[in-house]
């Protein structure tokens, strides 16, 4: 067979996806770079997932439509650094198979050159010893067979298969936070896995060397000899620990699109964003522009993204967060030592903008809940046991929670409760909390803040009704001051602006908003700015929320 | 013969100030788009925080050398006179290492005494005073050292930082990230407690954090020496003077900047408080 049809390799792509599932997990685990917070493997899988699902339903597809297809899922489904560049992998390969009806070893060879320059060009600051290197490793290997008189497509990708496994345990050499870690780079061993897939399909099942790759669970947790640095697949734990002292910030991600679908210049917005974060990717495709970076503040990132356009799937997380999760999944300590006093902090709330926000300034725990996800008073007790400090203060920050942390509370002297109605009154109170006080002196500390702040609330009506005198209608947005129904408005931002008006503000006061993931980025910054305007002096801050349920939530104080 | 005080330019001592005391300053370096400047001597303050703000890669810094520990201590040596040696805390810095190393090869005996004063910036720089003052008076190097030593534990340093950028850029921030955050963009209060950095408050307007700076200050008073000090905020500076009267009188108040060194750390914008508290 000299040419491989656009079925084939369709089922070859879905063959791919099926191998790098059953080995999502020992990927996840080798993740240390960019940020140890072992989503790689899961980052690709939904990627190449978001790519097949594109072509599914096609049938007797030409593989210039398969790798349009392919290369457009993707895009729109990237997630994480190794996704986009997989992504603009497909995308390069698409454009070598322009117009191919089929693939012949040449085309190939060209689809995996122009696939690894696009990935090089999606990245602002390319590194070796990542899956980029891996990718080029690729047309090498065909290139090299073709000049030895093979022009099967199928022996050339098992080449490049070969190439690629060679690449991937040269990383550690390469890269020396991996040499550090004893692990070969999480995105190369993706890209080895899906080859490999692929591979298997297209020669019919014939038993190849991917089952010396772990599979998840399997009996063999260790990694082929040659590949894996330290032997099994696992993290050196001491890298990890060490890497908690670092400050990573922020994961975001988001798509642009223009409104006139006038074309953006990737390369301009990845110049401009790497200035503002250290780890940058940027890909453009049918008129909108994928971006994820990492940064230690998502505000202006966002700021700068919804001045090119509307934004679309944002996606923020707290690496922070992320980072201690994985820690933890790796048999390690807690992230927040107990603090002299032995008194801990812990949060309820929900979005990962607040989730992000209260661990990264003193909570020693998040609590997921809120509105109309109460936590159980089991959920409040586990997360208290699982500080490991001798006292915990919960803070409920929604009325409809403080009964359960009251009740968590009750009876077990070492967990005390202040009374946070809101997550601006939380948030108040955290800042209150310092680590070296005792737990009487942070509870009155912590309580005394609360009527410091005024809290609002932003949400949609989704009945009429007329509460505290006034008439809503569905589809309305409402501003609730301090659990007080203070506006109705058509927006959210004019909700938002009446309600911070009937709290009352000053020059010398302090405005902070927390865009939910309803919630208008543009929109807010506009109202920022406009009040900054009207009150000159006045700080007001717009952060990321994310939280479901309230388009904004905000504090004047 | 006298006794000489030697210190690094981390003690943030205008360069007058120590030039009428006869104390040595040795530039620290800083590094500025891969070239080594020397705090003081060819960086000026301005220059050195309009480049700060606009670079990508932040500055970083080094100790002086143990090459230039021994020329200003063999200079002072041959002219006969003793030396005090008071530097940056050995838990921030590795000053004190260049200045062990010089006085081991110099052979110097008891010539030379050397202090790990466990403060930074001006709190350093009103110690250093402090002992050009008393080295006037002193009977001996011991006794000297021997006062220097006892009036240590009565430093107090509060700062107030505009943003927690530099720190962390500058790799300092250590255990605090985690209760300072970056999302809220608070201005951290730090205060020096044995030697180290720790945050204190976490206020979120600069003219809050000014309030409590002044209120964290002036209830330690009254005070023997005071000195206010800014990076970029002249304007800030002064108010904080103007206010600190509970401490001392406003003209008793020494002002000044912080210098390329610790100026990569506490960025533009930064605002502290030092004072010596009079011995009870």
């Amino acid at each position: 067979m000299t040419l491989l049809s656009g079925q084939h390799l369709k089922d070859a792509f879905a063959a791919a996806v099926l191998s790098l599932e059953s080995r999502r997990d020992s990927i996840n685990a080798l993740n240390v770079f960019p940020v140890p917070d072992g989503d790689t493997g899961t980052n690709m899988l939904l990627t190449i997932r978001a790519a097949l699902e594109r072509v599914e339903d096609s049938q007797d597809i030409t593989v210039a439509k398969l790798f349009r297809g392919l290369a457009d899922g993707a895009f729109w489904g990237a997630r994480g650094n190794s996704g986009v560049i997989f992504s603009q992998f497909l995308v390069g390969m698409a454009k070598a198979f322009e117009s191919s009806g089929a693939c012949s070893g040449s085309g190939l060879e060209r689809a995996f050159r122009l696939g690894a320059d696009a990935a090089y060009r999606s990245v602002g600051d390319p590194v070796e010893g990542t899956m980029l290197t891996v990718l080029r490793s690729l047309s090498p290997a065909v290139a090299h067979g073709l000049e030895q008189g093979e022009s099967g497509p199928v022996a050339l990708w098992e080449a490049a298969f070969d190439a690629s496994k060679e690449a991937l345990a040269r990383t550690p050499q390469q890269l020396p936070v991996l040499r550090q870690a004893e692990v070969v780079d999480a995105g190369g061993m993706g890209v080895v896995v899906i080859l490999g897939g692929a591979l298997e399909h297209l020669t019919g099942g014939v038993h190849l060397e991917v089952e010396a790759l772990p599979a998840d669970g399997g009996p063999s947790h260790k990694l082929p000899s040659g590949i894996g640095g330290g032997g099994d697949g696992r993290v050196n734990l001491d890298h990890l620990h060490g890497s908690l002292g670092t400050a990573w910030g922020y994961c975001i991600q988001f798509v642009v699109q223009t409104e006139d679908n006038k074309a953006l210049d990737p390369k301009e917005i990845r110049a401009r964003l790497t200035n503002e974060g250290s780890q940058s990717a940027v890909v453009a495709g049918g008129g909108a522009v994928r971006v994820h970076v990492h940064a230690a503040d998502p505000a202006p990132v966002l700021s700068y993204g919804s001045s090119l356009g509307a934004l679309h799937q944002i996606d923020v997380q707290s690496m922070v967060h992320q980072n201690h999760g994985f820690v933890a999944d790796q048999g390690g300590n807690g992230p927040i030592d107990a603090n002299p006093a032995g008194v801990a902090v812990i949060a309820v709330a929900s979005g990962e903008g607040l989730c992000g926000l209260f661990l990264g300034t003193g909570c020693a725990r998040v609590v997921e809940g809120g509105q109309t996800m109460n936590p159980s008073v089991q959920g409040l007790l586990d997360a208290a046991r699982a500080s490991g400090a001798k006292h915990t203060i919960l803070l409920p920050n929604n009325p409809n929670v403080v009964s359960a942390a009251r009740q968590a509370a009750a009876g077990n002297p070492r967990i005390h409760v202040v009374d946070s109605s809101s997550i601006p009154q939380g948030v108040a109170a955290l800042l209150a909390f310092s680590p070296q006080l005792s737990w009487e002196d942070n509870l009155a500390a912590m309580e005394e803040a609360l009527s410091t702040v005024k809290s609002i609330e932003v949400t949609q009506a989704v009945r009429a009704a007329t509460i505290g005198g006034m008439a809503v209608s569905p589809g309305q947005y409402v501003a609730l001051l301090d659990n007080e129904m203070a506006a109705v408005d058509a927006t959210p931002e004019g909700a938002l602006r009446r309600a911070l008006a009937a709290a009352g503000l000053t020059r010398d006061g302090l405005v902070t908003v927390y865009v939910g993931v309803e919630g208008g980025w543009r929109e807010a910054e506009d109202l920022a700015n406009r009040l900054r305007e009207e009150m000159e002096g006045m700080q007001v801050d717009v952060i990321y929320g994310g939280q479901p349920h309230y388009h904004h939530l905000a504090s004047v104080e | 013969m006298a006794i000489k005080i030697v210190t690094d330019s981390s003690a943030d001592l205008p360069a007058e100030l120590a030039q009428q005391r006869q104390i040595t300053v040795l530039p620290c370096y800083v590094i500025m788009d891969g070239i080594s400047h020397q705090d003081g001597v060819d960086l000026s303050h301005d220059d050195f925080y309009r480049r700060l703000v606009s670079m990508d890669r932040p500055p970083t810094t080094a100790q002086p050398s143990a090459a230039d520990f021994q020329s200003a201590y063999s200079g002072l040596l041959e002219q006969g006179h003793q030396i005090l040696s008071i530097h940056l805390s050995g838990k921030l810095s590795g000053t004190l290492n260049s200045a062990e190393q010089a006085r081991s090869a110099l052979n110097a005996g008891e010539a030379i005494r050397i202090i790990d004063s466990r403060l930074a910036s001006i709190t350093l720089g009103l110690v250093v005073l402090a002992a050009a003052e008393a080295a006037e008076r002193a009977g001996s190097l011991e006794d000297l050292e021997g006062q220097v030593r006892d009036g240590l534990p009565r430093t107090e340093a509060f700062f107030l930082l505009d943003t927690l950028e530099f720190l962390e850029k500058g790799g300092r921030i250590g255990k605090a990230q985690a209760f300072l955050g970056s999302v809220l963009r608070v201005k951290p209060i730090l205060r020096l407690v044995d030697g180290e950095v720790h945050p204190v408050e976490r206020p979120r307007t600069q003219a809050r954090g000014m309030t409590r700076l002044l209120e964290l200050a002036g209830a330690l008073g009254p005070a023997e020496r005071v000195a206010v000090i800014y990076s970029t905020d002249e304007e800030g500076a002064r108010h904080l003077r103007r206010n600190l009267t509970d401490l001392a009188p406003e003209e008793d108040i020494i002002m000044v900047r912080f210098g390329p060194t610790l100026g990569t750390y506490v960025g533009p914008g930064a605002l502290g408080i030092a004072l010596i508290r009079r011995a009870s």
